[in-house]
């Protein structure tokens, strides 16, 4: 075997280990490597490691990879703290290239593609300039007619940076008059703006009133996830108990902590499955107890 | 262009030398599989198959069931050659 062939082999050894290497990544940074299988002396996790922690043993090889791979390398070394523009000039000149673009539009375009080599260069990059993507993103949320999730990369950075802007924005395009965006985006929005700690009792009472039931339980959902955020979780809550959705009040019939349920008994008498799921829930409690 | 690894204190990483070869024989097992067929991943085995068998050692635990049968295949001679000359000795 001749150097050039070694060569080759070692570049398709290293897009098998970050095609195979992860059970799964979604959202930019979080990564689950695959474990070690019992039948197999390949340790994905170790080589992958090793190669994000000394991240020239690839440096040769990295212009020829596939950008997907690159891409589930550049992931790996955010997720464990590796410091890539400042390893050297060849790796912090790579990240320059992958956020240079001629104009803002075309930078936006790659910011919120699929697995977006740019999204997680300018977030490996330290003084990338964000800001110049808030205005191309609140647009093209406000005329999207639905949930790119490659959004919740500057969204994140957005809410970080810029968090007046941020709650503004949030506030404007889902309570201000105006036309509704599709329930799909409001949905979306909803979760943003409850996971942030932005909610009060009037937009809890405007997500319980909302036209779309899908966004409204979207809305609710959030806020039981959420409950550690918001010191007056309980009232906030309640406020989705006049629900006219069967399927908001069946939800908090379900997924309320107990305490709660008492003040929901009026409420689900409306509808025959939350009155249902609210007696399993009773029996559940009851039977849990007995048990102790 | 500083060449020094970045240290971690979480895990201990590999040798260079079996990092190697685990990334060689997973090149290998890529090319070799049926879904990637194509000539030039084919030379690629077939120079691999061509090494003296001792170069095949470190990477040996990483191939798959298929590259292993060939490289018995391919060097059955100098295989059972040996395992005569150890049952003479």
């Amino acid at each position: 075997m001749n150097s050039s062939e070694r060569k080759k082999l070692f570049e398709l050894g290293v897009e098998s280990v970050f095609r195979n290497g992860f059970d799964m990544y979604g959202r930019s940074g979080q990564v689950s490597y695959r474990e070690p299988e019992n039948y197999s002396k390949i340790n994905y996790k170790n080589i992958i490691k090793t190669i994000v922690f000394d991240p020239n043993i690839i440096c040769d090889i990295f212009d020829n990879i596939d950008s997907h791979h690159k891409y589930s390398f550049m992931n790996a070394c955010l997720f464990e703290g590796v410091d890539l523009y400042s390893v050297s000039k060849l790796w912090s000149d790579r990240i320059n290239e992958m956020v240079e673009f001629d104009n803002i539009h075309n930078g936006y375009r790659e910011l919120i593609g699929r697995h977006s080599l740019m999204s997680i260069a300018a977030l490996l990059k330290p003084d990338f300039n964000w800001s110049v993507y808030y205005r191309p993103l609140e647009d093209s949320i406000r005329a999207s007619n639905y949930v790119n999730t490659a959004w919740n990369v500057p969204m994140d950075v957005y809410m970080k940076n810029d968090k007046d802007s941020y709650r503004k924005f949030l506030e404007n395009s889902l309570f201000e008059a105006g036309p509704k965006l599709p329930h799909e985006v409001r949905s979306y929005l909803y979760s943003r703006f409850i996971s942030a700690g932005y909610l009060s009792s009037k937009f809890a009472r405007k997500m319980r009133s909302d036209g779309s039931e899908s966004a409204s339980q979207k809305a609710l959902r959030e806020l039981i996830n959420y409950e550690d955020t918001y010191d007056n979780f309980d009232e906030l809550v309640l406020n989705f108990s006049d629900s006219r959705y069967e399927s908001v009040l069946t939800i908090m019939a379900r997924k309320l902590p107990e305490r709660l349920l008492p003040s929901i008994m009026g409420a689900t008498q409306r509808f025959v499955n939350s009155q249902w799921a609210l007696a399993k829930r009773f029996q559940e409690i009851e039977e849990k107890s007995c048990e102790r | 262009m500083s060449g020094d690894p970045i240290e971690s204190d979480e895990f201990i990483p590999m040798e260079k030398e079996e990092l190697y070869n685990s990334l060689i024989s997973l090149g290998l097992n890529s090319v070799n599989s049926s879904y990637s067929y194509r000539q030039e991943f084919q030379a690629l085995v077939e120079s691999f198959l061509s090494l003296p068998i001792s170069e095949i050692r470190g990477k040996w635990k990483y191939l798959d069931q298929g590259l292993k049968s060939k490289i018995v295949d391919r060097h059955d001679d100098v295989i059972f050659a040996r395992i005569q000359e150890i049952s003479n000795e």
